[in-house]
């Protein structure tokens, strides 16, 4: 199996920082009189760093900046050098391709730049001589020959660089590289050049290790080629007989024609189009992802269809007649069957058109859609949702695609089962025949889709954009900072000073308007938990299956909408209560249900409900319940709980999410409960949420999931502690007063106590432990915060209260790593940083335990 | 302007200035200079972690060039400048500050003109040298941005030099 790694794009992050810096470069540009020495030095400096991020993606942004460069640098060369003018243009131009993700052409008022004057191509195209060339504008021949400077010079390096190091990405870009070329030379005529390059890709694709000689050798003719044409001599020989081996391999699998150099009379564009065809062989399947943007969409789009599909799928198995149900499965494979022979996905491809093939046989009558047929389209799916889900990690980490041994049976299952009916046309070939990937029965499929598409799409279709979470992010960021600056003006002294009333309505009103727009950004970011929702639905359908239980899924408030990393990240934990609540929760023989008066269908309930600030997302199952004295007895054993006396339900049931505590055999499979629940607590302690577990001997159990609505603000405290300000988050304070001393204590001399509420809680001196010198050292002057993480409290001292805000968490950055006690930083009022307390951490570092034994609420790690 | 030829490219260094010494840096890593300006102290740091600042939004976490490389630290100038690098470790991206006592020029250095830093013996780390540039009659301490700014290296040099 091949697989492919693509070079690393430039990341968010540092496309951000250069666009900037293209913008200001813009800006200055446009308002200087002429090229003073400083705006020549930025520009220099700013087309170095362009030329340099580009080089992946961008050969000719790239290429371009970099003769700029070189031309702003030799003073001395004054007819070379770019006019002021010349760089207002040329920056427009990297404004539309590094902000904009555009693919804007070079300009023409660049094109001087270019080493041919584009009067001269006649001749230079009579001369070659070699092909018949159709009708080739000046400014496309002016590109295609500016290879010669910019990409024949990046080909051996990175030639050269692949045999320094060996790093294949050189060689994949060497690829790419041909593969341009190969498209360019053709289009313009260049048959000689279009059949070798062709050569090369191919050979470079199948070839592990590929001749190396080989492919400089095809280097050094592109160069001499390149100049031949620039100077309209004759194109070089042919790279000569030595290709003879790689290329005899060509030809084994490229019918001859292709591995061919010699000069031929074929078209080029006949050529090129076979030239797509991917090798034949039963065996190797590869997905390589040749347009990272596409394929990025490709992947959110399937994931949706894959959604529905499954949605669809389960309403089709209890109604199989449903004619609307199964027009969303058929929409949903043909879509992504179409996207992904766009991007010569093959096995994607294919796994599409017989799922296709076999639904169309039902949608015409001539099957039933039952018994294996549901179970090989949904494992068909699913080996989609393996297949994008790898090309979305190549996408991210440059993992290697590689497609399941279940690919070939599979297709095989599904072409068997498609079969009987014999008045079917031969629409399924083995192998991908066309060139470009789409079968020649679309249109027939086409007809089929139509009735369907009607009343199902329109409701549907809402007006809906799809935007890369990056930029919604840089865009929240944005708000967050202008949140951030309108704070800073407003408590500005100098204009409080003032006093006028004009001013502070303008000021009041400012700071409405920048409030609102903070909810709205906030409101963007928040996504409905219908999605994850319906997901969950496939999976009971499994367990269901699976166990043999008869299960169905309830669900309700679809419409409650959550930050969508906390959507995200819900999966993994649902899935898993779910599994316990179906495999343990519900009882094993339905007769035992109806005896003790319940249906013999057992309900699980998802249900999400808006609580103030919070979230709860609750698993209901009307199983048996979980049996309290098994835990209580197995607590007691582990020497987790010290007596049975005094303990309530909470801590019985919080045993569950001690780590190793369920895996017990007996455990499972007594009471049933809780295999991987601290998994579950440690990922929902990670969103800032919490669990409860509510359960009825009986009549069932329930796992409440309380989550903030959002991870980007909290509601904080701010205190001063010495000269520092600190944040502590409002969720984890239950009281602030000042202390009187007759509630301190010490014990052995050193650790002080406070009494409070008739318990006595360790104070801890922020002062201390921060290592604050100015900090108050006489607690009465004081203000004690006392904190509690899960069931434990904490007094923490502090100098004084500060006042109550909401509060925008930010990281502390990479370079920083963990610090204990800390969970982030924030910006106050002033512009300063401050930072937020890890109330978890702090009573780890004041306890010298580390919190993990209750569930509750706490700042993650 | 140095002139640039095609067979021994010149890279481009920003150059400071600390402890009377100059200092470059690949102008690649270098995102922008700032002024110095209010930075808060995070508890639990190594000395040379001077704190964290608010980069228009962001919060950055800035150290002391000075104490980071062994030399006494000295209060803040007219001139002292924090320089905002980002390197990218380990697939992440890492922006830190780092003050330096004041900001000379972009230099262009020829490959030919950088020589790989002498064996000091244990009295200095070679490790976060890039090499010794040579224009003229100055001498250019080449510093090795990723070193210098990894959370690795920090606690390797943590470890060795005490505090």
């Amino acid at each position: 199996m091949t697989t492919r790694t693509k070079r690393p794009a430039p990341s968010p992050g540092e496309l951000d920082t250069l666009c900037q810096r293209v913008e200001s470069l813009a800006e200055r540009l446009i308002c200087a009189d002429s090229l003073t020495p400083e705006l020549r030095t930025e520009a220099g400096s700013l087309l170095h760093q362009l030329a340099h991020t580009l080089a992946p993606d961008h050969v000719r942004g790239s290429a371009l900046a970099g003769v700029l460069e070189q031309r702003l640098g030799q003073a001395t060369a004054v007819n070379d050098m770019p006019t002021l003018q010349q760089l207002v243009t040329a920056t427009r131009f990297f404004q539309d391709s590094v902000c904009r993700h555009l693919q804007p052409e070079v300009p023409a008022a660049l094109l001087r730049f270019l080493p041919l004057p584009p009067d001269e191509r006649p001749k230079a195209l009579t001369n070659a001589a070699h092909s018949p060339s159709p009708a080739v504008d000046d400014e496309a021949w002016a590109l295609f020959l500016k290879h010669e400077h910019d990409t024949c010079p990046l080909l051996q390096r990175e030639l050269e660089q692949f045999h320094r190091d060996q790093n294949p990405d050189h060689l994949t870009t060497v690829r790419h590289i041909f593969h341009q070329i190969r498209g360019e030379s053709g289009f313009c005529g260049i048959t000689h050049m279009a059949r070798l390059t062709e050569a090369v890709e191919h050979h470079l694709e199948s070839e592990t290790p590929p001749s190396l000689d080989y492919v400089t050798e095809a280097c050094t003719w592109l160069s001499a080629a390149f100049v031949a044409l620039r100077t309209g001599t004759h194109l070089p020989d042919p790279v000569p007989q030595r290709t003879t081996p790689p290329l005899a391999n060509v030809s084994g699998t490229q019918d001859g024609a292709v591995a061919d150099i010699q000069p031929s009379t074929r078209s080029v564009a006949t050529q090129t189009g076979e030239g797509q065809t991917s090798p034949s062989t039963t065996t190797v399947h590869t997905i390589t992802v040749t347009d990272p943007d596409l394929s990025r969409d490709f992947v959110t789009e399937a994931r949706e269809h894959f959604e529905r599909a499954d949605q669809a799928l389960i309403e089709l198995e209890t109604n199989p007649e449903s004619g609307d149900a199964m027009g969303a499965v058929f929409r949903a494979f043909h879509t992504i069957k179409g996207i992904a022979a766009f991007l010569a996905m093959d096995p994607i491809r294919e796994l599409c058109h017989e799922v296709e093939t076999l639904l169309d046989q039902v949608r015409k009558g001539l099957m039933t859609f039952e018994g294996d047929m549901v179970e090989t389209t949904f494992r068909s799916l699913d080996l989609l949702k393996v297949l994008v889900e790898a090309v979305d990690a190549n996408l991210t980490s440059g993992a290697p695609i590689s497609v399941p041994g279940t690919f070939d049976p599979l297709l095989m299952r599904l072409r068997l089962l498609a079969t009987p009916v014999s008045s079917r046309p031969q629409a399924a070939p083995p192998q991908p025949s066309t060139t470009s990937g789409v079968p020649a029965d679309d249109a027939r499929i086409d007809d089929a889709l139509k009735p369907a598409t009607g009343p199902a799409n329109a409701a549907s279709t809402q007006n809906v954009m799809r935007v890369a979470s990056a930029k919604l992010d840089i865009l929240l960021d944005t708000i967050g900072e202008l949140v951030i600056a309108e704070t800073v003006v407003s408590e500005d002294e100098t204009l409080q000073a003032v006093g006028s009333a004009r001013l502070g309505r303008n000021l009041s009103l400012l700071r409405k308007i920048t409030r609102s727009l903070q909810s709205m950004g906030m409101a963007l970011r928040m996504v409905p938990v219908d999605g994850l929702f319906r997901k969950m639905a496939r999976l009971i359908r499994d367990l269901s299956k699976q166990s043999g239980k008869a299960v169905t899924l309830q669900l309700e408030g679809t419409d409650i909408e959550l930050d969508k990393t906390i959507v995200e990240r819900l999966g993994d934990p649902l899935i898993h209560m779910i599994r316990n609540a179906v495999d343990h929760g519900i009882e094993a023989n339905p007769a035992d249900r109806v005896k003790a008066g319940k249906p013999a269908e057992a309900t699980i309930t998802l249900r999400a409900q808006q609580r103030g600030a919070n979230i709860h997302i609750s698993v209901s199952d009307d199983g048996r319940g979980i049996q309290r004295h098994v835990l209580l007895k197995k607590g007691l054993e582990m020497g987790l709980i010290p007596d049975s006396e005094n303990v309530t339900d909470a801590d019985i049931f919080s045993l569950m999410f001690v780590p190793g505590f369920s895996t017990a055999r007996a455990i499972t499979d007594v009471s049933g409960r809780g295999v991987g629940m601290d998994v579950v607590r440690r990922d929902i302690m990670a969103v800032r949420g919490s669990i409860t577990v509510e359960s009825t001997p009986g009549k069932g159990t329930t796992f409440t999931l309380i989550l903030p609505l959002t991870l980007a603000i909290i509601d904080g405290m701010s205190v001063r502690v010495g000269h520092e300000t600190y944040i502590i988050p409002m969720l984890s304070i239950i009281e602030c007063f000042r202390p009187e001393s007759n509630r301190i204590h010490t014990a052995v001399g050193r650790a002080e106590m406070l009494d409070f509420r008739d318990r006595y809680l360790p104070l801890v001196r922020c002062g201390a432990i921060f290592g604050i010198q100015t900090a108050t050292t006489d607690p009465t002057k004081g203000i004690v915060v006392v904190v509690e993480d899960g069931d434990r409290q904490l007094a923490l001292l502090v100098d004084a209260l500060i006042g109550q805000q909401q509060t925008v968490i930010k990281p502390l950055g990479e370079g920083m790593g963990v610090i204990p006690g800390i969970s982030g930083a924030t910006i106050l009022g002033n512009g300063n940083p401050a930072l937020v307390l890890d109330v978890a951490s702090i009573m780890g570092i004041a306890t010298g335990r580390k919190g993990q034994h209750l569930v509750g609420t706490g700042m993650n790690p | 302007m140095t002139q640039t030829d095609t067979k021994s490219r010149a890279t481009k260094y920003l150059t400071f200035r600390l402890s009377g010494e100059e200092y470059g840096m690949e102008i690649l890593k270098v995102r922008e200079i700032i002024r110095m300006t209010e930075i808060t102290r995070v508890p639990g740091t190594p000395e040379f972690i001077k704190g964290l600042i608010n980069l228009r939004g962001r919060v950055i976490p800035v150290i002391t060039l000075r104490t980071r490389l062994g030399m006494p630290p000295i209060e803040p100038t007219e001139r002292t400048c924090i320089v905002i690098a980002q390197i990218s470790h380990e697939g992440k991206i890492i922006t830190m500050g780092l003050i330096i006592d004041e900001i000379c020029e972009v230099a262009d250095l020829l490959t030919a003109e950088i020589e790989p830093p002498p064996e000091f013996g244990s009295t200095v780390h070679v490790d976060y040298l890039l090499g010794i540039g040579k224009s003229g009659e100055r001498v250019i301490i080449l510093l090795n941005a990723e070193k210098v700014l990894s959370r690795d290296e920090l606690r390797v040099l943590q470890e060795s030099v005490p505090a």
